[in-house]
C-alpha cells in the first residue's frame, strides 16, 4: 500500500468517525426541547429569536440592535448589571457575554449531473470565534476569528495577471469582520443615540476597519441560511472546474477579471459593497426608526490592509422601512458603489459601476428578501471591445417560512447574466430547496437541493445538476 | 440576452433614481416627522408661554403628564413597536418569532389583559406595575429598560396606559400583601407546611410533584401553546424571582395563561402563602 493510499484510508476512516461523532452530538441535542442558549443574547437574556428570525437572519429588532451599536434601541448599554465601570470603559465580567461561536458546513454533499460527479463527507467548513458589545454607551466593537477550509482564491500572479488560475487553501485569522463602532449623535445632539435623542435619530454610527456595509442592505450578504456551497479546482492544473455557489446578486460576474494583485477573482464571489467585509469606513443614520441612510468607502476588492491603487471605492445606500402592525414589516434599499480602478482586465486597472436594490417583507412567520444588482464595467483596454461583455447582472430571491417551532422551509431563485470574456462566459439560474431542523434555536441541521435550471456544461458556473447536501449550523 | 440584460440596467437606472429623487432621506424625515415636529414644535412654543403658567400651578401635574406620554411615545414608537405594534396590539413585526406557534407572545395592551400585576385577576394594572415590567424586562423575552431611567420608564408606562389601555388604572390594590419579615421569613417548618399546600392546592398537577412541570400541554388565552413552569429553575420565571415577586404572583396569578390567582383561597390567612414561596424556594436550593 503506497503512501498517498494509507492517507486516504486514514482521512477517510476520520471522516466516518467525524460523522459518528457529528451524529452522536445530534442525537444527544435531540433529546432536549428546543430553547435557546443564544451567543449575544446572553448578556441581555433574551432568546435568540427576539433578534433573528432564525440565525443567523436578523428579525427588525435584531436590525435595530445592531444598527444601535450592539444595545438595545432606546437605551444607553441595556443591561449593566453584568459589567464593571472602569473610568468610561464598561468592562463585562462574564467571558460568555461577549464571545460566541459559529460553525457550519455540509457533512455530507453530492455533485451530480456535471464533470466530475463528486461525493464528499467533510467537517464543517467554517468556524468562527464572535466578540463583540460595548465600551462605552457610546463605542461598540465587533471582531471574529474564523477558520474557513477549501476557500478558492486566486492564485498567485507567477505567471503575470493570467486569468483562470486558482488555489484552494485553509484560513485562519481575523474573519470577515472586525471594527470598532462610534455613535456620533452624542457629538451631534448631545446626547447618544440611545438616551433619547431629541431629533430622532438613531446614529450616525461610525465604523471604521473591516465592515461588512450590507448589513444594514435589506438583503445582507453576511446572513444566509443556504450556506454557500464549495467549489471545485483541478489541483494539478489550477483551473477551476466549479464555481462556489453563492447568491448571484452580490456575486463578481464577470469572467476573465482579475484583483488589483492580479489573483483571479472567482465569478461568483460576493464582491463591492456585497462582501461580506472589507476594510472600509462606514457611515450610516436611522431617522425616526424608518429612513436610513448609508455612506462610506471601502479599500477596493479584497485589497486586504495593503492599498493597490490608492484609490477608494465609495457607496450610498438608502432604505425605507415600512410596517409595524399586523404581524407586517418590510424595507427596500437602493445602492449605488463605484469600484474606483478596483479590479484589472489584462493589467490595465478599470472602474466597476455597481447598483441595485434590494427588498424585504416579513409577514408573521413568512419572511421574502431578494436583490438585483447590476454591474458595469468602464475603463477597459480599446482591443478587448469586441471579446468582453462590460455588463452584468445578478438577481436572488429567497423565502423563508417557520412551518412549525422547530421546521424552517427556505426557497431560493439565483440568476446571473454574466458578463466578461464572451468566448468564456455563461449564464447561471440556480433552484434551491432547503429543510433545516431546528433542535434548539441555535443549533440546526440542513437538507438542501441545489438544482441547476441551466444547461449542465463544462462551463464552471453550470457544471453541475443537482447538489444535495446535509449539514449543520451552529451558534454558541 | 444582450437585450434582455440592456432591458434590466434601464429598468433598475429608472427605478433607482425615482426612489432617491422620491424619498430621499431629508425629504422623508420632513415626511415622516410632521407630527412629531408639530407636536416638539407644541411643546416648544407651550415651554415658551406657559413655563410661568406652569411655575404658578405647580400642583397640576396635567402638563407634566403630557410631555411625559409625549416623551413615552418617542420611545415606545421608535423600540417597543417591534414587538408590540405601533397600535398596542401585540403586532409588532418580531411579535410572531418571539413565540412562533407557543407562548409567549408580545402583550397586546387593548385587550385589557395583563399577566404582570399586583392587584387582583381579571384587573387592569398599576402603573407601577407596568413600570416594574418595563424596568426588570421578562427574562428570556423582554429586555431590562432600566438604562431609560425611572422618568423614561414612568413616560413608557403612561403611553401605554393614555394611548392603549384607554382606562384609569388602579392606584391600589385589594390583595393583602404581608410583609416578609419576622416569622414570615424562611424557614424548614415553613418549607414543609408550604410542601403540603402545594398539594392541597393541586399546584402539582401543572407543576408535578417535583416542580419540574414536565411537558405538560396547555393553552394561554390566544390557544397558543404554553408548558407549566419549571419551579426548580428560577430563570425561567417571568414575574420576578424575588420573595416578594414570588408571593405576588401566587396572589395575582398570570392572567392570560392558565395560572389563576390564589388571592380568594388565602383570604384571611395571607401569611400562609409565605409558607409557598418558601416550599418553592428550597426547589431552587435558595
Amino acid at each position: 500500500m503506497s503512501m498517498k493510499q494509507s492517507g486516504n484510508l486514514f482521512e477517510f476512516y476520520l471522516k466516518i468517525v467525524t460523522l459518528f461523532f457529528l451524529v452522536g452530538l445530534i442525537t444527544l441535542l435531540s433529546s432536549f426541547p428546543a430553547e435557546a442558549i443564544p451567543a449575544f443574547s446572553r448578556k441581555y437574556d433574551m432568546s435568540c429569536t427576539s433578534c433573528h428570525t432564525k440565525p443567523p437572519r436578523l428579525n427588525a429588532f435584531g436590525e435595530a440592535f445592531h444598527m444601535s451599536g450592539y444595545q438595545i434601541p432606546q437605551t444607553t448599554e441595556g443591561e449593566l448589571r453584568k459589567k464593571r465601570q472602569i473610568g468610561r470603559i464598561h468592562s463585562e465580567i462574564e467571558v460568555l457575554n461577549i464571545f460566541a461561536l459559529r460553525a457550519t458546513g455540509n457533512f455530507a454533499e453530492s455533485f451530480s449531473g456535471g464533470n466530475p460527479v463528486e461525493t464528499n463527507l467533510a467537517l464543517p467548513r467554517e468556524i468562527e470565534l464572535y466578540f463583540g458589545g460595548t465600551f462605552t454607551d457610546d463605542i461598540s466593537y465587533f471582531f471574529n476569528l474564523a477558520h474557513e477550509t477549501k476557500v478558492i482564491e486566486g492564485s498567485d500572479p507567477t505567471d503575470t495577471h493570467r486569468y483562470g488560475h486558482f488555489k484552494e487553501k485553509s484560513e485562519f485569522g481575523l474573519g470577515k469582520e472586525f471594527f470598532l463602532m462610534f455613535d456620533l449623535n452624542a457629538s451631534l445632539f448631545g446626547t447618544p443615540s440611545g438616551a433619547m435623542s431629541k431629533a430622532m435619530i438613531m446614529g450616525p454610527m461610525l465604523m471604521v476597519g473591516k465592515v461588512d456595509p450590507s448589513t444594514n442592505f435589506s438583503y445582507s450578504t453576511n446572513r444566509q441560511f443556504v450556506i454557500n456551497a464549495p467549489g471545485r479546482l483541478d489541483k494539478d492544473t489550477g483551473h477551476i472546474q466549479r464555481f462556489t455557489l453563492t447568491p448571484y446578486a452580490f456575486a463578481s460576474k464577470f469572467f476573465g477579471l482579475t484583483k488589483g494583485d492580479g489573483k483571479s477573482l472567482e465569478v461568483t464571489r460576493s464582491v463591492l459593497y456585497n462582501s461580506a467585509g472589507d476594510f472600509g469606513l462606514d457611515i450610516h443614520a436611522m431617522i425616526a426608526g424608518k429612513y436610513m441612510i448609508q455612506t462610506g468607502i471601502m479599500q477596493g476588492i479584497e485589497a486586504g490592509t495593503s492599498d493597490v491603487n490608492e484609490k477608494k471605492d465609495p457607496y450610498v445606500m438608502a432604505r425605507i422601512n415600512f410596517g409595524g402592525t399586523h404581524y407586517f414589516s418590510g424595507s427596500v434599499s437602493g445602492l449605488l458603489n463605484w469600484g474606483n480602478d478596483t479590479a484589472m482586465l489584462d493589467k490595465h486597472l478599470i472602474d466597476w459601476f455597481r447598483y441595485g436594490f434590494a427588498g424585504n417583507l416579513k409577514y408573521k412567520l413568512l419572511d421574502i428578501y431578494g436583490a438585483i444588482i447590476w454591474d458595469k464595467l468602464s475603463g477597459l483596454p480599446s482591443n478587448t471591445a469586441a471579446t468582453f461583455d462590460d455588463t452584468a447582472m445578478g438577481f436572488t430571491i429567497e423565502g423563508d417560512l417557520l412551518v412549525t417551532d422547530q421546521h424552517l422551509l427556505s426557497l431560493r431563485y439565483d440568476h446571473m447574466i454574466s458578463g466578461g470574456r464572451i468566448r468564456d462566459k455563461a449564464d447561471g439560474k440556480v433552484l434551491t430547496f432547503q429543510l433545516r431542523k431546528y433542535y434548539r434555536d441555535n443549533f440546526a441541521i440542513f437538507i438542501r437541493d441545489s438544482v441547476n435550471v441551466e444547461r449542465v456544461s463544462d462551463n464552471p458556473l453550470q457544471n453541475f445538476r443537482n447538489l444535495i447536501a446535509v449539514g449543520i449550523d451552529i451558534d454558541f | 440576452m444582450d437585450d434582455t440584460k440592456s432591458l434590466f440596467k434601464q429598468t433598475g437606472l429608472l427605478i433607482f433614481g425615482i426612489l432617491f429623487l422620491s424619498s430621499s432621506p431629508v425629504q422623508s424625515q420632513v415626511m415622516d416627522h410632521s407630527s412629531m415636529n408639530m407636536e416638539e414644535n407644541e411643546m416648544k412654543d407651550r415651554d415658551k408661554t406657559d413655563r410661568m403658567k406652569d411655575i404658578q400651578n405647580m400642583g397640576d401635574m396635567k402638563h407634566t403628564d403630557t410631555m411625559a406620554v409625549m416623551k413615552g411615545k418617542m420611545i415606545f414608537q421608535m423600540s417597543c413597536f417591534l414587538c408590540h405594534g405601533r397600535k398596542g396590539e401585540g403586532d409588532g413585526p418580531v411579535s410572531m418569532f418571539i413565540g412562533p406557534y407557543s407562548h409567549p407572545r408580545p402583550n397586546n395592551f387593548t385587550s385589557g389583559i395583563f399577566k404582570f400585576r399586583s392587584t387582583e385577576s381579571g384587573d387592569l394594572p398599576m402603573l407601577t406595575d407596568l413600570m416594574r415590567t418595563i424596568r426588570e424586562g421578562i427574562p428570556g423575552y423582554m429586555p431590562s429598560f432600566r438604562n431609560l431611567g425611572e422618568d423614561g420608564i414612568k413616560s413608557v408606562a403612561m403611553y401605554i396606559a393614555k394611548e392603549f389601555i384607554q382606562e384609569e388604572l388602579p392606584t391600589t390594590t385589594t390583595i393583602k400583601y404581608v410583609k416578609h419579615h419576622g416569622p414570615y421569613t424562611y424557614s424548614a417548618k415553613s418549607a414543609w407546611r408550604g410542601s403540603l399546600l402545594f398539594k392541597i392546592m393541586k399546584c402539582n398537577e401543572c407543576h408535578g410533584n417535583d416542580g419540574k412541570a414536565g411537558r405538560m400541554d396547555l393553552k394561554d388565552e390566544r390557544s397558543l401553546m404554553i408548558h407549566p413552569v419549571d419551579l426548580t429553575r428560577q430563570e425561567t420565571f417571568g414575574n420576578g424571582t424575588s420573595h416578594e415577586d414570588i408571593y405576588r404572583t401566587i396572589m395575582t396569578g398570570l392572567d392570560g395563561t392558565p395560572m389563576p390567582g390564589y388571592n380568594d383561597s388565602f383570604a384571611g390567612e395571607e401569611e400562609s402563602a409565605w409558607d409557598l414561596v418558601h416550599f418553592i424556594l428550597s426547589l431552587q436550593g435558595r
